[in-house]
């Protein structure tokens, strides 16, 4: 197997009396789409923002890239913040700054180029994705929910990361937009060679894109390729991937 | 290696004897030879590198170039991504331009792949709008204006309409008025800002009798700063100063709760469950300050009265029975009652404009702030146009 970007060991993570996550373990490789999925209230987000540093876990280590971020007690991050990208579940653009200067923020905050060349590096992205200069001068609350989630995954792409993060992609979408969404990130895997790991409900995306799916179940997770969690006797599992829309979803899979 | 056959001078300091010069640095080498040119890559161009990279035409001093045919050898990069395939593209576009010929070599395929990707998405992308002409520009902004005035004198005039239809629903059956929301309201506004009410009406009065006594001593008329400080805060100081306080205080925070709820569409959502937003949010904090700032209001009195006591009797001496004497030889209760008659006039105006602020806030995180602003400008500007509208009734009532 290719060599681990993430890994997260004995994870801990409590809210008062409430344990989240109890010793999970995690690890994520490069050149992989991981799915992570879970019930409401499994910790999914929280998995997220403990992986990404905003949050500090109970206890365990986290290592990205190599380097503990659980022991950064600075809260210093900037050795990884341009080597990932992250796509929030609203899109997290900033409303005060159009969709090209929204992706060329990371850009210009991390590397010391011209404003007009960060502002091509970013149309390029931008075009990447979908959009095209119509959209570029537009603010975020004049988008459609799928620009605005196009114009987020630009911004993720921005500096290059080696790794995305993705919280529910094609949550809103409609199914045509969701699966457009999907190849989107085939094709940016493919031609960019990162990293993807998605939290994501969509069934349809889970199996046409990911190659292994994390399932955060008993306060751990169970990790394994896309078929072996199928086949997966947990009781959970079997119900997720067994329901009706389950059941759709494989048959169209 | 390049033949002699060199047709320039031999004056160019690019040409050398060896017929072969060359620029190098962390990223790439540059070897001009007698009919073309090689650039050849290295190291990383990535987006961590191409900072040091976008001037790069102009580090190679293309018009001192010899030949006019360019190859680009791509053999020896170390790690390459789209940022870095976009900076190599245009450079090859930039010498395009100044009619060189280039061309590319060497590529490993995983690298080629992004020059390819960098090509698809295609040219320059419009960076700048195009701007139309300064009359054009002007004659759209002024339109604009227009129609943001007009718009707002409809929004004014719906808000009223929507309000008088309201106020006069719960009038008819007053079960419709929120008393809980209310109540939470005048904590809000009205309990929480005693402390900082009195103590500011205090120190106001005891100010302007300092000021005064300065003055009234080159009369030797100390004793009248009883009278000046007493009936400016019965008057006007205390209603105004509580007014401008609240106004910075609660117009804010009723702009600012209202306008994030507009934003997470909770107002949607009641309008939708057929729940009036004007009965649950507006109704209920208007009512709240038409409560709550007279009582202010008559708090401050209080406290300006004895900021004046404190300072007549404490620093320039006049004794407490004569203080009182002179007070209510005033016919303080008139004085009182011009001040109070104005505080529900002041409630309205602030409670009015910062829940309508706050109700039309547009979709964006810099609208509520914005509007929160204006709705602390207006709704004191309004204060004050009201007091002086007041001044002069009072005047001609001659109260």
């Amino acid at each position: 197997m290719s060599k681990p970007l993430i890994e997260v060991k004995n994870l801990v993570n409590r809210f008062g009396p409430h344990t989240v996550h109890d010793g999970l373990n995690l690890t994520i490789f490069e050149d992989e789409i991981l799915g992570i999925v879970g019930g409401s209230g499994s910790g999914k987000s929280v998995l997220l923002r403990t992986m990404l540093g905003l949050r500090a876990p109970s206890s365990g280590e986290i290592s990205v890239f190599g380097e503990d971020i659980a022991a950064q007690q600075t809260g210093n991050l900037s050795f990884c913040q341009h080597r990932w990208g992250v796509l929030f579940q609203g899109g997290a653009l900033f409303s005060g700054l159009t969709v090209l200067e929204n992706v060329m923020a990371p850009i210009v905050e991390h590397t010391r180029i011209s404003k007009a060349f960060a502002a091509e590096l970013a149309g390029l992205k931008l075009k990447m994705v979908g959009l095209n200069e119509t959209a570029f001068h537009k603010f975020p609350a004049e988008l459609s929910g799928g620009m605005v989630k196009r114009a987020g995954l630009a911004r993720a792409l921005a500096n290059e990361p080696r790794i995305i993060f993705l919280d529910e992609p094609t949550a809103g979408l409609d199914p045509i937009g969701a699966a457009d969404f999907d190849q989107l990130i085939l094709y940016l895997r493919e031609h960019l060679k990162i990293t993807v790991v998605m939290i994501s409900h969509d069934l349809d995306s889970l199996l046409t894109i990911c190659d292994r799916l994390a399932v955060l179940v008993d306060r751990k997770v169970i990790v394994d390729r896309k078929d072996a969690i199928l086949q997966h006797p947990h009781p959970w599992i079997r119900e997720y991937f067994g329901g009706v829309r389950g059941r759709a979803a494989l048959g169209a899979a | 290696m390049e033949q002699a056959n060199n047709k320039q001078s031999t004056t160019d300091p690019l040409v050398e004897e060896n017929h072969e010069s060359s620029i190098e640095s962390e990223y790439y080498r540059f070897a001009v030879g007698a009919d073309s040119a090689r650039f050849a890559l290295r190291g990383d161009w990535t987006i961590l590198s191409v900072a040091r990279l976008e001037g790069i035409v102009d580090q190679l001093d293309i018009h001192r170039i010899p030949v006019n045919s360019i190859e680009f050898q791509c053999g020896g990069l170390q790690s390459f991504d789209l940022s870095g395939a976009w900076l190599l593209y245009r450079t090859a576009e930039q010498l395009r331009q100044q009619g060189f010929e280039t061309s590319f070599s060497g590529f490993r395929a995983e690298h080629m792949r992004f020059i390819e990707d960098a090509l698809n998405v295609e040219q320059a992308p419009v960076t700048e709008e195009v701007r139309p002409p300064l009359l054009v520009r002007l004659s759209l902004a002024y339109a604009n204006t227009v129609a943001s005035l007009l718009r707002e004198v409809r929004n004014r005039y719906l808000w009223f309409v929507s309000i008088s239809t309201s106020v006069v629903a719960t009038i008819v059956n007053p079960r419709r008025f929120r008393w809980i929301a209310t109540a939470r309201h005048i904590n809000d506004t009205g309990i929480q800002a005693i402390g900082i009410v009195a103590l500011m009406a205090f120190l106001v009065a005891m100010v302007l009798g300092f000021q005064g006594q300065t003055q009234l001593a080159r009369f030797g008329a100390q004793v009248f700063v009883i009278d000046l400080v007493s009936i400016s805060i019965l008057r006007e100081m205390g209603g105004l100063l509580t007014a401008i306080l609240v106004a910075g205080r609660s117009g804010s925070a009723f702009a600012a709760e209202i306008g994030v709820m507009k934003l997470n569409e909770e107002i949607s959502a009641m309008e939708t469950m057929g729940i009036s937003p004007y009965d649950t949010l507006i109704i209920p904090r208007i009512a709240a300050l038409l409560i709550a700032l007279p009582l202010l209001t008559f708090i401050a009195n209080i406290a300006g009265l004895l900021g004046t006591l404190a300072m007549a009797t404490l620093t320039l001496d006049i004794p407490l029975n004569l203080c009182i004497e002179r007070f209510l030889n005033l016919d303080p209760l008139a004085h009182f009652k011009v001040g109070m008659i104005k505080a529900p006039f002041f409630a309205i105006f602030i409670g009015m404009i910062g829940t309508y602020r706050g109700f039309f806030v547009e979709r964006s995180a810099d609208a509520v702030g914005r509007n929160t602003t204006r709705a602390v400008v207006e709704s004191i500007f309004m204060v004050i146009a009201v007091d002086a509208v007041f001044s002069i009734i009072f005047t001609e009532l001659g109260w």
